[in-house]
């Protein structure tokens, strides 16, 4: 087992607003893991923590069972929520330069920095300044400052905003890479039904307190239920949404002109469900699937 | 774990390579050594540094005015150029056509266009003065021979009650040129190291940085790595004009240059280190470039400041006020070197008066390192110097 980040009872109070109220969860190394949440949840302010950009109220950020010193900071790499580079310094200076920074030689620094820049697609770049890249190229670059130095622990804070499919297949790609080499990864991300397929363990956070945590097949499967997804072409003119309203063990999620998304008890009988349908007008399309965490998200901050 | 290279030499070295490299360096250092350049071609060529005047002489006494002239004009420190006129005439249309300043006509008669420079015409009177006495003594039969030897003085015997304190004239270009060198050089790389730091805090570069090395060695990297380029934008400018300057003799102490660019060089660092950790605090506490300048507008009040009082030791480098502000730490560096370049120090005062700038500048890196330490962690829209003191505090 390798090294294991952890957040044990994190505090952090900026004036009256609490960002994180005794936070505690595991990050444990081999797989990518979520930390999701809605915006303002207090996502980065834990990320923060990690690098000792903040001071914690209460609590600490340990590795390897132990609080987080500058020498672990240096085998750790990081995408800050806001993205940092300097403007004017040529790309690859600039991962030089992080790179010996992060105790890497001049030479090593160098080969490692144009590796990840030609493995993130913005290889022919390097000899730009920063500010002449687009938005998305930018962020390539940072990603390539969080990676030129082989972190033990990758800290990615929103890392797929901003980046287009093939970016985010790449990024997807090089992540579960370092995972499988034994690296700690974890990202953030505010759209959970956009990540939860890459993830193989989450933590929900809201209003800096965890909600769920668990392998993400694991959380799906633990309710027993199902979302079914229908669209119909209505034939008669009656309200297409109103079918599905009194069947037992069925509760409707979202009713929109487009179609329906209904939540099946562990009980119920998905296809039976789906000839009611068939009854009310054409099926244009179904889907059955385990619930989205977004829906699991939102059951469990009801509840509390 | 391999520590790798030191953390603040590389912060040192990516300062000095970047911006040695920087475009507006280049410029910069290009206008202001054109200008130091200009200010001792131009005076040189100019020559108003010495004027010499035509004299014209006519008449039957033209050479012993010659003679007189020739020999009375290095006492009184005026040079002359000597033009012989036939007549009366020619000399004064010599003069009309301003081919000569004045001419002497028979020893008795000057012709000038309007009132004759003062010394030149003291001058002119002497010796017209002492050719009429030689005449009216050959007249009574005295022979020019025993005349010579009668008018034949010695300059006063001296008797001297206090040593002279005369300041050292000829140093006072190279003081002015140390002030206003040490003046620029504290504002322009102030607000380098301000703007540097508020760069990183604003690009956010500081939250990568911040991963790998502390708040201290950052600070400590960025202010010996801008103080480096300093150091080569001010020997980029002084060297050349000093090597010209040597060439053409402007100076008349060329021989103390090299010390006195040393002196320049030494006070221009004490200074910046005394106002660079607080410049980096004012950064690490704004948010954008404007707060910069409203927050730094004391500290760039207190250096104008400076800078007019050490003017005003230029001109008086020995009086109270010079004496005074060269050892309020603040003041000293640009105010000690006038006094010591033109004036008179104890043996005692300048390493006195480094002293105490040393002393405050441990106070300033202490506190503009502890307020930078908050600063640079914190990214909100609005910080004030307090808050950043006690962030850094917990």
């Amino acid at each position: 087992m390798g090294p294991v980040l952890e957040f044990v009872g994190l505090t952090k109070r900026y004036g009256s607003l609490v960002a994180l109220d005794d936070l505690s969860l595991q990050v444990p190394p081999g797989q990518l893991f979520g930390l999701l949440g809605p915006n303002g949840a207090g996502k980065s302010t834990a990320m923060k923590l990690v690098f000792g950009l903040l001071r914690a109220d209460a609590g600490e950020v340990r590795w390897n069972g132990r609080p987080v010193t500058l020498a672990d900071r240096k085998r750790f790499g990081y995408l800050p929520e806001e993205r940092g580079l300097y403007p004017k310094m040529k790309v690859r200076d600039q991962l030089r330069y992080f790179g010996r920074l992060h105790g890497l030689s001049a030479a090593d620094a160098e080969s490692r920095g144009g590796h990840w820049l030609e493995r993130l697609g913005v290889g022919e770049r390097a000899k730009d300044r920063a500010e002449a890249l687009s938005l998305g190229n930018q962020q390539r670059v940072q990603l390539a400052a969080a990676l030129v130095h082989d972190p033990d622990l990758l800290v990615l804070d929103e890392p797929f905003s901003g980046l287009d499919p093939v970016a985010v297949d790449a990024l997807s790609e090089v992540l579960a890479e370092r995972a499988a080499a034994g690296v700690t990864v974890v990202f953030s991300s505010h759209q959970l039904d956009l990540v939860e397929d890459l993830c193989d363990s989450v933590a929900i956070i809201d209003r800096g307190r965890l909600v769920l945590s668990g392998v993400v097949g694991d959380l799906k499967r633990s309710t027993g239920r199902r979302c079914l997804n229908v669209v119909i072409e209505a034939t008669n003119g009656a309200a297409p949404a109103a079918w599905a309203a009194d069947l037992p063990g069925v509760t409707v999620a979202r009713a929109e002109p487009d179609g329906i998304q209904i939540l099946l008890q562990p009980d119920v009988d998905a296809l039976a469900v789906l000839q009611k349908a068939a009854a009310v007008g054409r099926v244009v399309d179904f889907r059955l699937e385990l619930p989205p965490l977004s829906q699991l998200f939102r059951e469990a901050v009801n509840r509390r | 774990m391999n520590p790798g290279p030191r953390p603040v030499g590389l912060v040192v070295r990516r300062e000095v390579s970047e911006r040695l490299r920087a475009k507006s360096f280049l410029i910069s250092t290009g206008i202001y050594l054109l200008a130091a350049l200009a200010s001792v071609v131009i005076p040189h060529f100019a020559g108003d540094s010495k004027k010499v005047y035509g004299v014209g002489v006519a008449g039957p006494q033209a050479s012993a005015m010659e003679r007189l002239i020739g020999q009375l004009a290095p006492a009184l420190d005026v040079d002359v150029r000597l033009v012989r006129f036939p007549d009366h005439a020619a000399a004064l249309e010599a003069v009309r056509a301003k081919a000569v300043t004045v001419a002497v006509v028979d020893a008795d008669r000057l012709i000038s266009r309007g009132e004759p420079p003062e010394r030149l015409g003291v001058l002119l009177n002497t010796a017209s003065s002492q050719v009429r006495l030689v005449d009216r003594l050959g007249a009574a039969g005295i022979s020019p021979t025993q005349a010579a030897s009668l008018l034949a003085t010695e300059p006063l015997a001296l008797e001297r009650i206090e040593q002279p304190q005369p300041i050292r004239e000829s140093n006072r270009p190279l003081a002015f040129a140390g002030v206003l060198a040490i003046n620029l050089l504290l504002l322009t790389y102030g607000f380098t190291v301000a703007n540097g730091v508020l760069e990183e805090k604003s690009s956010r570069v500081s939250e990568i940085l911040l991963g790998a090395l502390r708040p201290s060695q950052l600070l400590a990297g960025k202010v010996v790595g801008i103080g480096v380029v300093a150091v080569v934008q001010l020997l980029a400018i002084a060297l050349p004009t000093a090597g010209v300057a040597l060439v053409l003799g402007s100076f008349s102490v060329p021989e103390g240059t090299p010390l006195a660019i040393a002196a320049v060089l030494l006070w221009a660092l004490l200074g910046y280190g005394l106002y660079s950790c607080i410049f980096a605090a004012v950064g690490a506490a704004a948010s954008r470039p404007e707060d910069v300048g409203n927050a730094t507008a004391p500290i760039t009040i207190l250096i104008a400041a400076t800078y007019f009082v050490a003017v005003a030791s230029v001109q008086d480098p020995d009086g109270t006020l010079a004496t005074v502000v060269s050892f309020i730490p603040p003041m000293a560096p640009m105010t000690m070197l006038p006094r010591a370049a033109m004036g008179h120090v104890a043996w005692w005062e300048v390493p006195l008066s480094m002293a105490l700038v040393l002393l405050m500048t441990y106070a300033t890196v202490r506190l503009g390192g502890r307020i930078y330490a908050g600063g640079i962690r914190r990214l909100g829209p609005k910080l004030k110097l307090r808050d950043a003191w006690r962030a850094a505090a917990g």
